[in-house]
């Protein structure tokens, strides 16, 4: 529901249409707000991995939940790969205005001065950095969302097979990184 | 081998899900979002609303436009003889309603383009 744009209300006395209205718009806020509170640490930990700023996720964030709040009605289900897709688009088209789209096609763009000095103290969010944006896109979206290749590549813009082998890849370059480092896992 | 693979698997998996679990930013109130969007509602219904008004002041423009060019058409005898003697009453209505036509139309440019 929370879509509180062209609700129809049959026709009625204006007080009571005005209260129906009202009552509609309190049921459409506090879904809205259980559904934030149950997604938005997520999708604001996705979109700081994938962008790498805190200050452009908070931005993204909020304009996601805005577009979604302005979109008709739609299902639980949906909801979700509607945010990330709104997401993964209003960054892509950030990038694209700053002239980045080449971050986000690349995919081997691990900077080998900084894979290769294993001195560095390393975890999973260094790790994340050191991927490729799709890279870091698909891997949070398939181990933290748990989402199917076939969602993922809904959110994306790329075929489901090509999301497989993109998941492969991902996973074994981050595994390639983590025991390069040496590393054995700080939450174990 | 792959016992190992899908250990290595499932590792990655948890230091993923770890990372996710660690991540506590300070998010705006749902409120907020909110009322963002029903702000951005509204402006969007008023344009919605105020388009067919601009369009319309747009033809009347156009109309006047088109009015003002016939009686400086029709009188042009009159406007010929501007560089000689005295300007005609008709000349000097047209000119006052170019002026005005141009004032009108500079601001209805200046308000749609402020909405866009």
């Amino acid at each position: 529901m929370f879509a509180a744009t062209g609700a129809r209300i049959p026709a009625m006395s204006l007080s009571k249409e005005r209260s129906e209205i009202e009552e509609y718009e309190q049921t459409a806020q506090t879904e809205f707000e259980a559904f934030y509170l149950r997604t938005s640490r997520t999708l604001h930990g996705y979109l700081c991995r994938l962008s790498r700023d805190s200050g452009t996720a908070d931005e993204v964030l909020q304009e996601a939940y805005i577009r979604m709040i302005a979109s008709t009605a739609m299902e639980e289900g949906q909801r979700k790969a509607y945010l990330y897709t709104t997401a993964t688009n209003i960054l892509r088209d950030r990038w694209r205005r700053q002239k980045r789209e080449r971050e986000w096609s690349e995919l081997g763009v691990v900077n080998e001065a900084t894979h290769q000095n294993f001195n560095l103290p390393i975890d999973m969010a260094s790790v994340f950095d050191r991927l490729s944006a799709q890279e870091r896109a698909v891997l949070w979206l398939a181990h933290v969302e748990e989402l199917s290749h076939r969602e993922i590549s809904a959110i994306v813009g790329v075929k489901e097979k090509s999301v497989r082998v993109m998941v492969f890849r991902a996973r074994e370059k981050a595994k390639e990184l983590l025991q390069s480092a040496g590393f054995r896992g700080t939450h174990e | 081998m792959s016992n190992n693979l899908q250990n290595d698997d499932s590792r990655l998996d948890l230091l993923i899900k770890n990372m996710a679990q660690d991540h506590q930013p300070q998010l705006p109130s749902p409120g907020v979002i909110w009322w963002r969007a029903q702000i951005q509602r509204k402006l969007a219904e008023k344009d919605r609303v105020e388009r067919p008004m601009m369009i319309m002041r747009a033809v009347v423009l156009a109309l006047s436009a088109a009015l003002v060019a016939i009686i400086l058409v029709v009188n042009w005898r009159e406007i010929g003889g501007m560089a000689g003697g005295q300007p005609g009453p008709f000349v000097v209505l047209g000119i006052f309603a170019a002026a005005a036509l141009a004032l009108a139309g500079s601001l209805l440019f200046k308000e749609s383009m402020g909405k866009s």
